[in-house]
């Protein structure tokens, strides 16, 4: 009996063993095929970065280069010069404050009335809320353009590009989310002790929502630093577009140099990549949250 | 409970966006729709007619075609490139965050950058892939990518796969996150390979992330405009003119905000049908 056992142990132990030789293996073989395409992956940013820093000639010469060139300052005053760059810029950094602080508060209210009240329709409601994220733009892109720049005579506008992309529905439901798994105790104890709703919401909800409104608020100013076909139809004025649109706008530019364009595009992409980098905690949560539900 | 006064005030500023610029925008674009409205002037109602011009003419089933050619492989491969991804950092703690933020990381650039560095790859001069086609000896194989009608939707497409993949990797590793560890466990001890693992326990358990995944790519690819507006202008030939990018042509290229209307709502039915389909299909396979 104790023979068999003994033999069964190291059959077992040998398994084991094998087992673990063959995951190192896998383990060994995934690392050296996942690590190289991650940085592949990553190559085309990277090349953004450096040709940034680089005349055509080089930019162009068959010769694969890896290391940042000495043009940086010359490209940027080109694009300077084609596009009122850093103007634009300034642009994307306040539409993108304002739509994101007006937004999360739009949203947040929304939120806060879906979970706290009962009233007739509230599933349909929510259900209609998910619906407008299928919605085209398009269906509503030709009649906000009419309104804003023919009877507001809006166009070119700060208030323009803010106003019309405000209301978010991935943002109302987000909130919806983040209030309900609060413990809802607390706010029908403050309810009794007097307290007003919006003071409960302000003063107890809100802050508790915190980590959660974090996550939201990068996304929406991601969204709105990127967003790109409104803000392209909306402006003309070269000091009143957003970066994409200035960027956008050299397409076609022969007269522009390549490494002027990739200085542009690494300049609208350097600042939510030190977003992304240090709030990466945040930005998965507010990516995942609102899929995973 | 509360009162119906504060309700309606919490939800006001809300209505009021959602009205002004979602409601009546759509209940007006189903309207132009039957005009000749020009963006100026008077509209002069025309029935059917941009309808029937939609329909009868080549060149708009053409637009509907590209774009569904674009979704599906863009869906398909964004799809499985992220499962693959995601089915190999599960396995991996030591590099995944690292991994999962390199892959992540297009998907945070403007679509302007993604287009000016991917026409810079596919430019028919030394740009990049010619260059590395070179460097392997491959010059048969150096074209002008964006230029030929036969490669130009496919090189847009990983343009787009490649923004997006790292989106599709981390709603598959949430997905992941939320497998009870004692059904991997239970299926090693079994002695489970890892590929029977995954195959037989782990694509099953991530059915909502499908949902969820191949719902948003589809929407989203449905309606994009940005990169064959950027990269091809819908070149060449017509190769890559999406159903978004004719809309654009129709509306500011030729102030037909009528007949771009009327493109408008066709594309508006043509994504809630396939969201549709799509939820009742993939949501029945979840309970399975």
């Amino acid at each position: 009996m104790s023979t068999v056992s003994t033999q069964m142990t190291s059959q077992n132990a040998k398994r084991v063993r094998t087992r673990q030789q063959t995951d190192r293996f896998n383990s060994l073989l995934i690392h050296a095929v996942l690590v190289p395409v991650a940085i592949l992956w990553l190559m085309p940013v990277y090349m953004m970065f450096i040709f940034a820093s680089m005349g055509d000639s080089a930019l162009f010469s068959p010769k694969i280069l890896l290391l940042p060139g000495k043009e940086a300052w010359s490209n940027l005053v080109n694009l300077q010069a084609d596009t009122a760059f850093l103007r634009t810029l300034f642009n994307s950094v306040v539409v993108g404050i304002v739509y994101t602080i007006l937004s999360v508060t739009l949203t947040a209210m929304a939120g806060w009335a879906l979970v706290r009240y009962q009233f007739y329709g509230k599933t349909v409601v929510t259900a209609l809320i998910l619906g407008t994220m299928t919605l085209p733009f398009f269906v509503v892109v030709i009649p906000q353009f009419i309104m804003i720049a023919r009877d507001f005579g809006m166009a070119n506008t700060w208030v323009a590009l803010i106003l019309p992309p405000l209301f978010n529905s991935l943002g109302v439901l987000f909130m919806r989310q983040a209030f309900s798994m609060l413990p809802k105790e607390l706010f029908e104890a403050a309810q009794v002790e007097g307290v007003k709703e919006w003071q409960i919401f302000l003063y107890v909800a809100l802050p508790l929502a915190r980590p959660m409104i974090a996550a939201l608020s990068i996304i929406l100013f991601l969204h709105s630093w990127n967003n790109y076909l409104w803000p392209l139809l909306i402006t003309n004025e070269r000091s009143m577009m957003t970066a994409p649109v200035a960027l956008g706008s050299l397409i076609g530019n022969t007269d522009i140099s390549w490494g002027s364009i990739m200085m542009g595009a690494s300049l609208l992409t350097a600042p939510m990549l030190a977003v992304f980098i240090f709030l990466q905690r945040h930005f998965m949560a507010g990516i995942t949250a609102g899929a995973v539900k | 409970m509360t009162s119906r006064k504060s309700m309606f005030l919490f939800t006001l500023p809300a209505l009021i966006v959602l009205g002004v610029f979602f409601v009546y925008p759509i209940l007006l674009t189903f309207q132009m729709s039957f005009t000749d409205f020009s963006g100026v002037g008077e509209a002069e109602p025309v029935g059917l007619k941009n309808y029937d011009r939609i329909i009868s003419r080549s060149r708009y089933p053409d637009a509907l075609w590209v774009t569904a050619k674009f979704t599906v492989i863009v869906v398909l491969f964004q799809t499985l490139a992220g499962l693959f991804f995601a089915a190999l950092l599960h396995r991996l703690p030591a590099v995944r965050n690292f991994a999962r933020a390199a892959l992540f990381t297009p998907a945070m650039m403007s679509f302007v950058v993604v287009g000016y560095v991917w026409q810079f790859i596919y430019s028919p001069f030394s740009g990049g892939l010619n260059a590395l086609l070179r460097g392997a000896g491959l010059d048969w194989l150096a074209k002008g990518w964006l230029g030929d009608p036969d490669t130009a939707l496919y090189a847009i497409a990983i343009a787009h796969i490649w923004m997006f993949t790292g989106y599709t990797t981390a709603i598959f590793l949430a997905g992941y996150a939320n497998i009870p560890s004692d059904i991997d466990e239970a299926g090693r001890l079994d002695g489970a390979s890892s590929w029977q693992r995954f195959r037989w326990l782990e694509v099953p358990l991530l059915a909502p992330s499908f949902t969820i995944n191949i719902m948003l790519s589809t929407i989203g690819t449905l309606k994009t405009f940005e990169l064959p507006f950027i990269m091809t202008r819908g070149g060449p030939d017509g190769a890559t003119r999406t159903l978004s990018l004719e809309i654009i042509e129709q509306l500011f290229g030729r102030y037909k905000f009528g007949f771009a209307s009327a493109l408008s709502i066709v594309m508006l039915v043509i994504v809630i049908a396939v969201a549709v389909f799509q939820n009742w299909y993939l949501r029945r396979r979840e309970d399975v």
